[in-house]
């Protein structure tokens, strides 16, 4: 356009005023649509770091879960000659004060039957309530894979040890964020 | 080109930008670029954080697992009541050698500082040669067993073991059935120091064993530049940010004392003063493990449940998620894992503030070792 004659040049301003707005800059009213934009775009952004720590969040309870699920079945794998006495350990009741004895050591076992699970129960009680998961509870349910060697003395005598857990993710007092999660994990154990 | 002032004057559209054009323009552009920065700054700054969180938990998370492990193989059968067991390195306790050698940092008392833990563990190949025995030893099926001292492997396997350490002195396993020292070593054979009774078919696999120890190091030398403190095995650091390392042990057959049988009976030993059953008490911090006189049983093959409490916070200190940069601060109170608080007096490198500043994550965990 630099050879344009400057009337001329005027002339088609006007006219593209007139009949749009293309060759005028930007006007406020843009300014502040493209603002609009770009700020939603930047929220998105934003948005996306406040999601990622939420995952972090997220992640610290499904350790912490594989964690307790982890310490009670070490317990059961120590304590395996009296597997069956963990079933139906449940973190929001008490523990049994007497456990069922259903495979007894017979070594002359001077402290009370059932024992053992017992204080670990107890113990796991302890664990899972302090473990920071909100409204945790955990659930130990064993069943036999094998039948029983009083039934079979062949058998394998596998059992199947199940932990599930389920504590409220989110915060306490917002409850549009607060949902429930849900983690199992399966185990076998085979007492000698 | 006509420029007379006449002209420029009747057209609105050429005169350029008044000053409050321009100071109106000014402002828009400088609340745009303002509310973009706070994001770009607040944005970087919860990134960091975010990296930082996701670290702590991944440190937390492989320290626990990486010691887990091992605690879970620790011994691997080699002290299986034959008194010709030899010592693998440090690992001994009132002149036995030991599977796992408990390191408490203040038997007398209340820890101020982290625990360690000493182990017997097998070294694995890392060649495509198997590490096993290439002639049967101690004769075959269905001949009687002959005592023997030396046994046959391939050449390269040898070659491998001693680039992983093996030499005369060393501690060599046999099916994790029996371990014996190693005398002598050719490029095909490898001589005992003792005799073994018993029958070893080709295929048999041979560890090389060792003594490997996990501390906690603070030292920037050990750890590396903006990874201290963290976990070290055998002198290597494994895991960054890990700032605490508690253990405790759950014995049974090492109080022979009342309500305590006199041999094991599958029940953790109780050590309350008043008898509760199996408590969180019976789990056993303070304590050397040698058998000292009354407790002539408290050894490490009585030990049946470890406890382990791993803290590991973020290595470098963040600056919080706002543009201001400020910190968030925890005042919870300081992590009490086991018998350690690290805000008591006398505790090295406690600092209140920055303590409050640092995230923590914290793990504990019951494990069977397997093989003591």
């Amino acid at each position: 356009m630099m050879g344009t004659p400057i009337r001329q040049l005027r002339q088609m301003r006007k006219c593209g005023v007139e009949s749009n707005r293309n060759g005028n800059g930007f006007s406020l009213l843009e300014a502040m649509v493209a603002a609009g934009v770009l700020s939603v775009g930047l929220l998105g952004l934003a948005g996306l770091q406040g999601m990622s720590l939420g995952k972090n969040v997220d992640a610290n309870e499904i350790t912490r879960a594989a964690n307790l699920a982890t310490d009670i079945v070490e317990r059961i794998q120590n304590n395996r000659q009296r597997v069956m006495e963990y079933s139906g350990i449940d973190t929001t009741l008490a523990c049994p004060g007497t456990f069922s004895d259903p495979v007894p050591l017979g070594l002359g076992n001077t402290l009370a039957v059932g024992v053992g699970a017992q204080g670990d129960c107890n113990q796991w009680r302890t664990v899972v309530a302090g473990s920071a998961l909100s409204d945790v509870r955990g659930v130990v349910q064993v069943a036999r894979v094998d039948p029983s060697p009083t039934v079979n003395p062949q058998t394998m005598h596998r059992v199947s040890v199940t932990v599930n857990l389920t504590w409220a993710s989110g915060t306490r007092s917002d409850i549009s964020t607060r949902r429930q999660k849900s983690a199992t994990f399966v185990s076998v154990i085979a007492p000698e | 080109m006509p420029t007379n002032r006449e002209e420029r004057t009747m057209s609105d559209d050429e005169r350029g930008f008044t000053i409050v054009e321009l100071l109106a323009a000014i402002v828009v552009t400088v609340v745009i670029v303002a509310a973009a920065m706070t994001t770009l700054v607040s944005s970087n700054r919860t990134s960091h954080v975010n990296s930082q969180v996701a670290d702590t938990q991944q440190n937390v998370r492989i320290a626990m697992d990486i010691i887990t492990r091992d605690i879970r193989l620790a011994g691997f059968n080699y002290n299986a009541t034959d008194p010709a067991t030899p010592v693998v390195g440090a690992c001994t306790s009132g002149g036995r050698p030991v599977g796992l050698l408990p390191q408490d940092q203040n038997i007398a008392g209340a820890d101020t500082g982290p625990d360690g833990v000493s182990l017997v563990v097998p070294v694995l190949s890392t060649t495509t040669t198997p590490w096993t025995l290439t002639a049967s030893a101690g004769s075959v099926p269905p001949n009687p067993a002959t005592p023997f001292t030396v046994i046959t492997m391939a050449g390269a396997a040898i070659t491998d073991m001693t680039a992983h350490g093996l030499g005369v002195g060393s501690v060599v396993s046999l099916g994790g059935a029996v371990s014996r020292r190693v005398s002598a070593v050719t490029s095909g054979t490898m001589t005992f120091d003792a005799s073994i009774d018993g029958q070893f078919p080709i295929g048999t696999p041979v560890y090389l064993m060792q003594c490997v120890q996990y501390q906690i190091s603070t030292a920037t030398a050990t750890c590396g530049a903006n990874s201290a403190p963290c976990l070290v095995r055998n002198g290597t650091p494994i895991v960054d940010g890990v700032e605490d390392l508690q253990l405790a042990y759950a014995c049974d057959g090492c109080n022979t004392n009342a309500p305590n049988p006199a041999a094991p009976d599958g029940v953790i030993d109780e050590w309350d003063v008043t008898p509760n059953g199996f408590t969180a008490g019976d789990f056993v911090s303070n304590n050397t493990w040698s058998g000292v006189a009354p407790l002539t049983n408290m050894r490490p093959n009585t030990i049946r449940l470890a406890q382990i409490s791993i803290v590991a916070r973020q290595t470098r200190i963040e600056e919080g998620t706002t543009e201001s940069g400020k910190l968030a601060i925890n005042t919870t109170g300081p992590i009490l894992v086991s018998d350690h608080d690290p805000s008591t007096p006398g505790d090295p490198g406690y600092n209140l503030v920055s303590y409050q500043q640092q995230r923590r994550r914290v793990l504990t965990r019951a494990v069977q070792p397997r093989n003591l």
